[in-house]
């Protein structure tokens, strides 16, 4: 029922999907799509499935169960590597557009899903494209988390990489120090290896000033993004990670000493240094749930 | 009193002691107000996990690039940080432990909206 190669599921037992997860996945071999077939209910058909080839359809119930049922009537409630091993693989089944919309809770399933081969990704027409395996959070997270092996959290977007540069750039500009004046008689820009900023002939500014202010906003600017991400998420224990991490970074940028650990400490995180960290608590947490044990990481090696 | 010096004069007698660290007491500032934007934005414009991404998350690194560099001018000027620091640094010990409170209060409900939002 576990394979590891495909599958995170700690207990091997997971039947159900997250809660208040519905869709469904069509006989035919294509996942729903409101603007498609005839609505029934919360789930459509992008296209008319072949019911008398392939009756058998998948889908999650409002309790967060997968279920097997076929259009003659049966159904049963099965893992969600049943669904992948049944339907998914066999069917080399790459893309799939779910339906829902922005008011119900079938929303985490909006948008085009596919996969590379190696990972499952979302593009929901709003975000950008997000590798969704094993990391992201959310009902579709838990449940490509079974998808397959490998994979990270969310891709870091441009604002994240851009954070980063800041990040290095001041920390660049703390490690070179100096000043920095404009010369007017010359129109030229000259650097100084002293912070001195009482030069008779130039106005000069604090390289390492600067930089730093840098690196402190663009780490507290991260922070807040932190935040928000925290306070928009199903706050799974994850999320209490990164929220932690972030706060931390931020609570060390805040002292002078300990400054430039806060900034590297974003750094790190933004880049994704910590992914495995908050997938582990994840899973973690999955675990937890289904069997009521926590995992402590190792100790000295001994697990 | 205005409470926003207030705050900074708070802040510093914390984040400041040695007097070099004008950019941590003004920074934190700033992140604190920065998280309750960040919590009324959220709730104004009803953010979601989706629709962040488009639009959103840009405006609202503007607005606390904004914020921070206005502290930076606004802080980081010598002279009316002296002024800020020897305002309020006469205060009564009444007034010492009623702002003592207040700030740690807004503090603490500022983390805490993080949660409960």
């Amino acid at each position: 029922m576990n394979n590891p190669l495909k599958y995170t599921d700690p207990t091997g037992y997971q039947t159900a999907a997250a809660p208040g997860a519905v869709s469904w996945l069509g006989g035919g071999g294509g996942w729903g799509e409101s603007s498609g077939w005839g609505n029934v209910g919360p789930h459509w058909s992008h296209y008319m499935p072949n019911v008398f080839s392939d009756p058998t359809y998948y889908y999650y119930d409002s309790q967060g169960y997968y279920h097997k049922g076929t259009y003659f009537g049966g159904d049963e409630i099965v893992s969600f590597n049943q669904v992948m091993d049944e339907y998914i693989l066999p069917n080399a089944i790459t893309t799939m557009v779910f339906s829902g919309s922005d008011n119900n809770h079938y929303q985490y399933f909006r948008g085009l899903f596919f996969s590379d081969g190696q990972r499952w990704y979302v593009e929901d027409g709003l975000n950008a494209l997000t590798a969704i395996i094993n990391g992201a959070k959310g009902n579709h997270a838990f449940r490509n988390a079974n998808c397959s092996a490998g994979g990270g959290k969310s891709i870091p977007s441009s604002i994240s990489w851009a954070n980063n540069g800041a990040s290095i750039a001041a920390y660049g500009a703390t490690v070179v120090g100096g000043s920095v004046g404009f010369v007017k008689s010359a129109a030229t820009l000259r650097w100084y290896a002293n912070a001195w900023r009482g030069n008779p002939y130039v106005e000069t500014l604090d390289i390492a000033r600067i930089g730093k202010g840098l690196g402190i906003s663009t780490s507290l600017l991260g922070a807040g993004i932190g935040i928000v991400n925290f306070v928009l998420s199903d706050k799974s224990w994850g999320d209490y990670g990164q929220l932690g991490v972030s706060l931390l970074s931020a609570g060390l940028t805040l002292d002078g000493i300990t400054a430039p650990a806060g900034i590297g400490l974003g750094i790190v995180d933004a880049a994704g240094g910590f992914n495995s960290f908050y997938n582990a608590l994840d899973i973690d947490q999955q675990l937890y749930k289904n069997t009521g044990i926590i995992m402590l990481p190792p100790v000295n090696g001994i697990p | 009193m205005n409470i926003y010096y207030y705050l900074y004069y708070k802040l510093s007698r914390v984040l400041n002691r040695k007097g070099k660290n004008e950019m941590g007491v003004f920074s934190a500032q700033s992140f604190l107000i920065y998280i309750n934007i960040i919590i009324i934005y959220i709730k104004i414009f009803h953010v979601t996990k989706e629709n962040f991404n488009s639009g959103y998350k840009t405006i609202l690194i503007i607005i606390g690039a904004i914020l921070f560099i206005t502290n930076s001018f606004l802080f980081l000027n010598k002279k009316r940080c002296k002024r800020i620091m020897n305002r309020y640094k006469n205060e009564s010990l009444k007034s010492k432990r009623i702002g003592n409170v207040l700030v740690i209060l807004y503090i603490v409900l500022t983390l805490a909206s993080i949660f409960v939002a």
